[in-house]
């Protein structure tokens, strides 16, 4: 997969906090996240469950439910706006014509009691400035028919005048991109697309995402809890952990040499015929209760490299490896981390 | 942890022997029924099928592809409509009362959902000794709370929880250690890493592997993820609406797969270590309903090799390789291509410049 | 709970005692309680429910103690008398102290109003559990059954069976039983239905667990707590069902001074002394309004909550 020459940066997070309410606590999701997407590339965003992924995906465009709260940061769309700051009717205007999200679940994203191709047109109709005409809605729903070919289904003017739950899963996750792409946006958010979805009919919406984004020069940001996803499809991944980025770099680079040990441990811990008869790493422990302060490296009680620095400093984020940047007290240099036996990345 | 399992070259009994199993299930009430042509879902539609001791034999497909229900149907927890289950040699495809209670002892089921298969308003305690309970085990032929939860690496104090103060990961081991609480024979696992993160996926199937190596319980696995399937099993069963397509020992299903499904679903799997890998689909299309299914081969709307003879006669399993099984009229021609010819155009049709 | 295993030599050997929760988790579980505790009693319904809920059961336990006079006292020298010093609240037609025949009629009521919902509950759920996990004819019937008794009016069914089996707190109970049963039985054999459904059943019959094994242990305990809510809600109706039986003769027999009765006798004497009748009355009615603000508020506590199992991991 050739390497994106990194151009303008489409989306530049920085620093950004999340809180949740829940029963009179607040708990601190997201510390202070920094990511950049840039122009043209598609980004894995990976984590397991409790990581902050999906927040970190709602949170730009302020889609968080209601007990949650941006409490610090700002995301910078395009190097001129910032999406935590501007008001309703502006990110109205975003949502949608700059930034479109896909979900998991295409049964729930879809509207059951109205057709495909109204609802199609619906979504251009409601960016639209002036009054919408006839003559408009016809356009868009000729515009619709046009998507829905590109993203391959067969037949789109029968599919317009069909209901969500005639079309089968596959379907709908396609239609749903369609809906996506039809306000041209700059940027995608994929929220798990494929996870609900059965690995051949993965296959496919993944060549699809692919074809679509070297299509328009299309910015992604995929989200996923499946690693061997990213690595079919992204150009960079984003590796996240108890809310924090632990290591972001190049594909490649990190698939074949990880340096944070998280990583690391994600990598082995994925079964395969290789490793027949031989038992799978698992990461023993559990994912730090998020409530109170946690000092340290939030990975270190798990991680097999623990030292007694780990425990008590948090680690800087450093560059390290090929293209990587990891968060961890072993690859930075000005540590005091004992460095004797350290394994070769 | 011992070296790998090499498929025993001694001939093991057979344990579980499914032989043309049939479920469907009929639309509408009573009285339907009765009156008109029988419409409904052929879940299962005609599945042979050997586990002998000791073995572990996953069954691979698809959703729709009916492997759950023939699982259920094996054990009896829904109605076989056609076929016949033999365990350790005893016919149990009509057995009731106390004769099916005991092969329960013997044959187990580890369920898809953890936690909705635990009963909620019971204590783990409680769930991990109701096996004995309901079999009268005399008190010293069990195994204590504490044994079991350390069987599956849990902490003692879970055993005053409930259900829904567990994890998904913990849910799914005290599910575990209930199904092995009476030294089953057999375990059916029916998605055992279902919805787990990467880590605790890993925990579990360490589990099973050193569970199998020390008692030597027959396992199968039923998944739609090959990967788990090539890490356990000794043979694989591959199912496409409710048929089986093709079975043999693993090595052969991975090295040299028959069928252009198996093909399929193994190219499909997103590997990791080949990132020059653009695994393009090999197969276009989804998966037809259940209750239409396509005439002739069930696969031939999206077979790149399908010919004539595809659309209109069944093909039936038969042994191309020594123990390696193929439901395909093409297998020959699948087998000397090296390569899967890109998909047939289903669904791309062309693109607006 | 001491328990015994084979540790790995075969041998038995006791295994210590099953280790007590994790406080964690107790302190979660006490915390659910007491939330809903204090949801209750957040609401001013649920306050003032509780309230007085709680009031008129301790005047019906403690209402022998409290009663100034035995209620069946009767003193021909002062009859139908309006509040004084001696009797707070007046005396009926016999002279009987209204006050104390008040609160014997609160433990009347209570009794009656719970042991009859109490009882439609238990034989409700039994109906309901049989028919709908047995279904076929076992089913058929049940249902026919309850349509049966509950196509009649509720009145009219109590009226016709106490007439026939005599009034007498048993057959009080009773009948007020047979009237609020269907209720149960369907309300049960719905959730019996819903809930055979569910994986665990399944489960457990894959464990081998009989029928009966399956109903009294994995669902009955999962149905049980909308019907304690029904109960809640029906005790009101409970408490005015025997007062108006009682009113019409055919509840508790005289002297129990059910507030029905109390009303009946009263009504002779009402332009004269209306004091009886003004006394049961708002007697009734606080009873039955804080009987019916408790049970709202609880069911609205309760009943989103039943189904929102919260996973405790943070």
């Amino acid at each position: 997969m050739a390497s994106v020459t990194p151009g303008d940066v489409a989306l530049e997070i920085e620093d950004l906090a999340v809180e949740y309410r829940s029963r009179g606590s607040h708990v601190r999701v997201l510390p202070g996240v920094d990511l950049s997407l840039n122009r043209g590339e598609i980004l894995g965003l990976v984590g397991e469950s409790g990581s902050g992924k999906s927040t970190l995906a709602l949170a730009i465009l302020r889609l968080l439910p209601a007990n949650g709260r941006i409490v610090g940061g700002q995301i910078t769309l395009g190097g001129e706006t910032d999406l935590t700051a501007i008001s309703e009717e502006s990110l109205r205007r975003v949502r949608g014509q700059k930034i479109a999200m896909v979900f998991q679940d295409p049964l729930t994203s879809l509207n059951p009691v109205f057709r495909i191709g109204s609802q199609m047109v619906d979504v251009q109709a409601a960016h639209c400035d002036h009054r919408v005409r006839r003559t408009d809605r016809s356009e868009y729903l000729a515009r619709a028919v046009s998507l829905l070919r590109q993203v391959g289904l067969p037949d789109p003017e029968q599919i317009v005048r069909a209901f969500p739950h005639q079309l089968s899963g596959g379907m709908r996750q396609r239609v749903v991109i369609a809906m996506a792409l039809s306000l041209e946006p700059e940027l995608l958010i994929a929220d798990e697309p494929t996870s609900a979805l059965d690995v051949t009919l993965e296959a496919q919406i993944l060549t699809l995402l692919r074809e679509i984004q070297a299509d328009r020069d299309l910015s992604i940001l995929f989200v996923t809890h499946d690693l061997s996803v990213v690595a079919q499809i992204c150009h960079r991944v984003v590796v996240m952990y108890a809310g924090q980025v632990v290591e972001q770099g190049e594909v490649a680079d990190v698939f074949k040499s990880p340096q944070h040990p998280y990583t690391e441990a994600l990598l082995a811990a994925v079964p395969s015929r290789t490793q027949r008869g031989r038992a799978l790493a698992s990461i023993p422990g559990q994912v730090p209760s998020l409530l109170g302060e946690l000092a340290g490296c939030r990975f270190a009680s798990r991680c097999r490299y623990q030292q007694e620095i780990c425990h008590s400093d948090a680690p800087r984020v450093v560059n390290s490896g090929a293209s990587q940047a990891v968060r961890c007290h072993m690859r930075d240099p000005s540590s005091s981390f004992d460095r004797k036996p350290v394994p070769a990345p | 942890m011992s070296e790998s399992q090499q498929t025993p070259t001694r001939r093991r009994r057979t344990l579980l022997e499914i032989e043309d199993l049939n479920v469907f299930f009929p639309d509408g009430g009573k009285v339907a029924r009765l009156i008109g042509p029988r419409q409904g879902v052929r879940a299962v539609d005609g599945v042979s099928l050997e586990v002998d001791e000791s073995e572990v034999v996953g069954i691979v497909g698809e959703s729709g592809s009916g492997k759950t229900t023939l699982a259920l149907a094996a054990l009896r927890l829904t109605r076989a409509t056609r076929g016949r289950i033999r365990f350790a040699g005893a016919d149990i495809t009509r057995l009731r009362g106390s004769g099916l209670r005991r092969t329960r002892r013997h044959a187990v089921m580890i369920f898809q959902d953890p936690h909705s298969s635990l009963s909620p308003r019971m204590k783990v305690s409680s769930l991990l000794m109701e096996p004995y309970h309901i079999h009268d085990v005399p008190r010293g032929e069990r195994y204590s709370v504490a044994e079991l939860l350390r069987m599956v690496e849990l902490p003692e104090r879970l055993a005053n929880r409930y259900p829904h103060e567990l994890s998904g990961g913990q849910a799914r081991r005290v599910g575990i250690a209930r199904a092995l609480a009476l030294r089953p024979r057999l375990i059916v696992a029916d998605e055992p890493t279902a919805g787990l993160d990467v880590s605790a996926a890993g925990a579990i199937l360490n589990l099973l592997q050193s569970l199998r190596e020390e008692y030597g319980t027959a396992y199968v696995i039923i998944t739609h993820a090959l990967n788990v399937v090539g890490y356990l099993a000794d043979r694989i069963a591959v199912m496409y609406l409710g048929r089986v397509v093709e079975q043999g020992p693993a090595e052969s299903i991975y090295d040299a797969p028959l069928h252009p499904y198996t093909r399929a679903l193994i190219a499909a799997i997103p590997e990791m270590d080949s990132r020059a890998t653009n695994a393009t689909a090999l197969v276009s299309g989804e998966i037809p309903s259940p209750r239409n299914p396509p005439p002739g081969c069930h696969f031939h709307p999206r077979c790149p090799f399908a010919a004539e003879v595809c659309r209109t006669v069944e093909p039936v399993l038969e042994e191309a390789r020594p123990a390696q099984w193929v439901a395909c009229h093409r297998w020959r021609d699948v087998a000397a291509t090296p390569q899967l010819p890109d998909a047939r155009p289903v669904h791309t049709a062309a693109r607006s410049a | 709970m001491a328990l015994v295993g084979t540790g790995g030599s075969g041998d038995p050997v006791v295994v210590a005692e099953v280790v007590p929760v994790d406080s964690e988790v107790l302190r979660a579980r006490g915390a659910r309680a007491r939330g809903a505790v204090i949801a209750v009693l957040k609401t001013p319904g649920g306050l003032i429910g509780t309230i007085i809920v709680a009031g008129l059961v301790i005047i019906a336990i403690f209402g022998p103690e409290i009663a100034p006079y035995p209620f069946g006292q009767i003193n021909v020298n002062a009859p139908l008398q309006g509040p004084t010093l001696h009797h707070l609240l007046g005396t009926d037609q016999l002279g009987r102290d209204l006050l104390s025949r008040l609160i014997y009629g609160t433990r009347i009521a209570l009794e009656v109003a719970v042991t009859a919902v109490g009882a439609a509950l238990v034989a409700g759920l039994a109906l309901g559990l049989l028919g709908g996990y047995l279904g076929g004819i076992v089913d058929e019937v049940v249902v026919l059954l309850m349509d049966t008794f509950q196509s009649f009016p509720a009145i009219v069914l109590a009226l016709a069976l106490l007439t026939v089996l005599g009034p007498s707190l048993r057959n009080l109970i009773s009948v007020i039983a047979v009237t609020f049963s269907p209720n149960y039985a369907r309300t049960s054999r719905a959730l019996v239905l819903t809930v055979k459904q569910n994986q665990y059943v399944v489960a457990e019959r894959a464990l081998g667990a009989g029928r009966l094994r399956i109903m009294v242990r994995h669902i009955v305990p999962n149905i049980v707590a909308p019907l304690f809510i029904l109960m809640a809600m029906d005790i009101p109706s409970a408490i005015a069902a025997e007062a108006g039986l009682s009113f019409l003769g055919l509840g508790v027999p005289p002297p129990n001074p059910s507030w029905g009765s109390i009303l009946s006798d009263g009504f002779n004497s009402i332009y004269q002394a209306p004091w009886a009748v003004l006394f049961a009355s708002l007697a009734l009615a606080f009873a039955t309004v804080g009987f019916l603000m408790f049970g709202e508020a609880l069911r609205d506590v309760l009943d989103p909550r039943l189904r929102g199992v919260s996973r405790w991991r943070a």
